[in-house]
């Protein structure tokens, strides 16, 4: 049952990873697309821009939310990792409680935000706003998953003191 | 300091102590204020979603990364240090200045610190330890001091970052971190040759000399690298975000098809780091905005800068207060955080004291360099005590030499502003008049030399209008703060660019209406796409300023003939004033100014661009917005509506630009 946990996890995260790489890699054939155009055609486009934020604010979003595993996020660790096993999984809960709050928080307001700009449309593409700002819904949505997530696997590791293995090996689906 | 604005920094340290991500840590912070403030929650969404959508030079960050993982994987590295044991590991201490000047030449094609460390500086450690000929723990150490040079000599991912802060022009940061990073080089290179003495490391076989041109030849492809990235941006071919793109694409051909060394799986492979990399930097970058806004509008670096001012502080005083507060949050801070968070809380005082911006830039980021190599928390320290298995104790033993002698070369960089400002100054850089008892050039006229400097100089002289001069300072005159300068009549293509000259932004092209096309025709004008102008008629529409100018100057573009409408002559521009206040709230505000002040001179906003980007505007005309912590209804806050009526066309032009329409 795990195994199969742990191997759709594997394959989610995989799906994320290309997900994002493919958008780096668009992100850069507009910006050479663009270059070419405007050097070798002479016929400067305008809608390269407004392409390549939008692959940059999906691809920031989405990859932080759903590629980045916790430790390779930007953070100061040195005291979390001076406490003992046991403080630290108390730290990590209370974080991740806090975090979950936070972003819970703003689900709903961010729904009315994002709605609200479907009567907007993007400058060149006439792509309705919402549709591009719709990522941080799923940003946000990810992130309380994967905050729940992180408590019910600590959670679990406090429950079965396992003095060999102090942490299980992580099945989450967003975590390596 | 308001209740609200204590929880929030409350809940930044709580967080970040216990191990949140920073990221994290600061968006729930924002949060806890908006909800203390009883303001709405999705303040904190849009402030992270509009800032990472509105930021064209942000995109320079994904693509730097590209292309240093890139070379990385490609064979580029292990070519470099080929070249570079050749040319310099003759020398007593060889394998250590062969560490030092890949480092140089690496910093001239990737932004990043971290992967400086993780490519070159990767292996060249591992030949300087291979037989034990040099201690690991001085490999480590140098390594990680040599691979601060990699944002401080362009291209810089840091500086990009200031200069989103800061609105100071990417193109002349990048310039003076030029000489800065050759002097941090070789003060490394001093402490090298000493330690090797006292170490007894054993010279290196030479290579010989019939080897070099071989190996040169090799890595020349390599080599070409900066020459290519610096000479497209300074040569006005393109923007620094573009260039990004080009060393990506460069990288990519001479690593997959010149050298061979990179497969199809390997590139995916790359493509995939690269992703995660540049969205672990981005959120961070995306969250520290949220953050920005709040601290400005909790009008933090104004108050800072009052108190500043009641203390009367000379500004050599300031800027070493300043640099030796930073180098002590380096220790603890990530360098991301220091830039976006903590710089702009300094930059209303850099003003009011006269500091350049372009130096006090240069000057933080290479200190915020040396707080990525101070522990206990310094990021080279880790990604190089991970990638070779030192234990950070032995490299903290050989560190304290390299770390006395950097912050000896801050401390020099800080009290000689002519190192960092000579390269922007032979480019055209005017800078900023000194006010303060600094030692260096005194007055805007100085530096800009010959043609640079007429002109600057001439515009002012023709322009009998103009009341304002450069040097009179625009944020401090009251009153002066919300009228633009009157428009200059008929201006042609020739004299825009003439006036844009002095005041380089980062120009591109919006949704294209106009017709662009010729060439860029002043190096030094990185905003280039002006250059390409071929019919000031299409000034109109087609233009929009992204980043910003640096001299608090902005193109409003406007041209009559392009739309059409009667009695206006075509090219008409006009060149105004930004009042001082608007900087202070960070550069996405000012930004959006700029595209403010563009737009509504084009009459017709495309259809869908949001009209919130008109509000700094008011801003502009010393009104209130969004300036305190936000408020009013949700809608009026989202589209801002209710701020400015809703005329078009000249009449709404007369309104915003009042006099200068009239005379017009």
């Amino acid at each position: 049952m795990k195994g199969r946990a742990h191997r759709a996890g594997l394959v989610l995260r995989g799906a994320a990873d290309a997900l994002t790489a493919a958008l780096l890699l668009a992100l850069f054939a507009t910006f050479v697309l663009q270059i070419a155009f405007r050097y070798l055609l002479n016929w400067p486009v305008g809608w390269t821009v407004e392409v390549c934020l939008t692959l940059w604010l999906w691809l920031v979003l989405l990859g932080a939310a759903l590629c980045v595993p916790d430790r390779e996020h930007v953070r100061f660790d040195l005291l979390e990792q001076r406490l003992p096993p046991r403080a630290r999984r108390v730290t990590g809960l209370l974080v991740a409680a806090a975090l979950l709050a936070g972003f819970f928080a703003v689900l709903g307001p961010s729904w009315g935000y994002v709605s609200f700009y479907k009567i907007k449309r993007s400058a060149t593409l006439r792509i309705p706003l919402s549709w591009v700002f719709s990522v941080f819904l799923l940003f946000a949505a990810a992130l309380v998953l994967r905050q729940a997530w992180t408590i019910v696997r600590l959670l679990r590791a406090a429950a079965e003191p396992a003095p060999g293995a102090a942490e299980p090996a992580d099945a989450s689906p967003l975590r390596r | 300091m308001s209740l609200a604005f204590a929880l929030c920094l409350l809940t930044v340290f709580a967080l970040g102590v216990l191990g949140a991500p920073v990221a994290w840590a600061l968006f729930v912070a924002a949060v806890v204020y908006l909800a203390v403030q009883g303001a709405d929650l999705a303040l904190a969404t849009e402030q992270l979603v509009q800032s990472l959508y509105d930021s064209y030079v942000l995109l320079a960050v994904p693509l730097f990364v590209t292309a240093a993982n890139i070379m990385n994987a490609g064979t580029v590295s292990e070519r470099l240090l080929a070249f570079c044991t050749a040319a310099v590991g003759r020398f007593k201490g060889g394998l250590g200045h062969v560490n030092i000047v890949s480092s140089v030449i690496f910093a001239g094609m990737s932004g990043s610190a971290v992967a400086d460390a993780a490519g070159v500086g990767k292996l060249v450690m591992e030949m300087m330890t291979k037989n034990g000929r040099y201690p690991k723990g001085y490999a480590a150490a140098l390594t990680a001091a040599s691979a601060t040079i990699g944002p401080i000599i362009p291209p810089s991912i840091p500086m990009v970052m200031y200069a989103l802060v800061s609105d100071q022009s990417i193109g002349f940061l990048f310039l003076g971190g030029v000489v800065p990073g050759l002097l941090v080089a070789a003060v490394l290179m001093v402490v090298n040759r000493a330690m090797a003495a006292r170490l007894h490391v054993a010279r290196e076989d030479p290579v010989p000399l019939a080897e070099l041109p071989r190996r040169t030849f090799e890595a020349f492809p390599a080599l070409l690298m900066p020459v290519i990235l610096l000479g497209g941006i300074y040569g006005g071919a393109t923007t620094p975000t573009e260039a990004a793109s080009i060393a990506a694409l460069y990288a990519l051909l001479i690593a997959a098809f010149l050298y061979r060394a990179l497969s199809l799986s390997a590139l995916w492979g790359q493509f995939v780091t690269s992703a995660r990399q540049a969205a672990t930097v981005g959120i961070v970058i995306g969250c520290a905005l949220i953050f920005n806004y709040i601290v400005a509008s909790e009008r933090i670096p104004q108050a800072l800068s009052g108190v500043l001012a009641g203390l009367a502080i000379s500004p050599l005083v300031f800027l070493l207060l300043v640099n030796g507060l930073l180098l002590l949050l380096g220790c603890v801070l990530d360098a991301t955080t220091i830039i976006l968070v903590i710089l702009p809380l300094f930059l209303p005082a850099c003003e009011a004291l006269g500091i350049d911006l372009v130096h006090f830039g240069v000057v933080a980021v290479v200190n915020c360099m040396i707080g990525l190599v101070t522990p206990p928390y310094g990021m080279l320290l880790f990604v190089i005590g991970a990638l070779t298995g030192t234990p950070l104790q032995e490299t903290l033993r050989y560190l304290w030499p390299f770390l006395l002698v950097l912050i000896g070369a801050l401390l020099v960089l800080i009290l000689f502003p002519d190192l960092t400002l000579w390269l922007p100054r032979r480019f055209g850089y005017a800078g900023r008049p000194r006010l303060g008892r600094f030692g260096g050039a005194a007055g805007p006229g100085s530096g800009p030399k010959a043609r640079a400097g007429s002109t600057v100089a001439k515009p002012r002289a023709d322009d009998q209008k103009s009341e304002t001069s450069r040097s009179g300072g625009f944020a401090r005159s009251p009153g002066a703060g919300s009228t633009f300068s009157r428009p200059s009549r008929g201006l042609g293509r020739g004299r825009l660019e003439e006036l844009l000259s002095g005041y380089a932004g980062e120009v591109a092209a919006g949704p294209p209406r106009g017709r662009l096309a010729g060439r860029p025709s002043r190096p030094g004008l990185d905003g280039h796409d002006l250059g390409r102008i071929a019919d000031p008629a299409d000034l109109g529409v087609g233009i929009e300023l992204v980043g910003s100018c640096s001299a608090g100057l902005e193109l409003i573009g406007r041209s009559g003939g392009a739309d059409g409408e009667p009695g206006r002559e075509p090219g008409e521009a006009a060149v105004g004033r930004r009042p001082g206040s608007l900087r202070a709230g960070g550069s996405r505000r000012c930004s959006r100014a700029v595209r403010a002040v563009a737009r509504p001179a084009c009459d017709r906003r495309p259809r869908g661009t949001a009209r919130r980007r008109n509000a700094p505007l008011e801003r502009l005309r010393g009104r209130r917005y969004m300036g305190g912590p936000p408020r009013g209804s949700r809608r009026s806050r989202r589209d801002g509506s209710p701020l400015l009526p809703r005329e078009r066309g000249p009449a709404r032009c007369r309104r915003l630009f009042g006099q200068a329409y009239r005379e017009g």
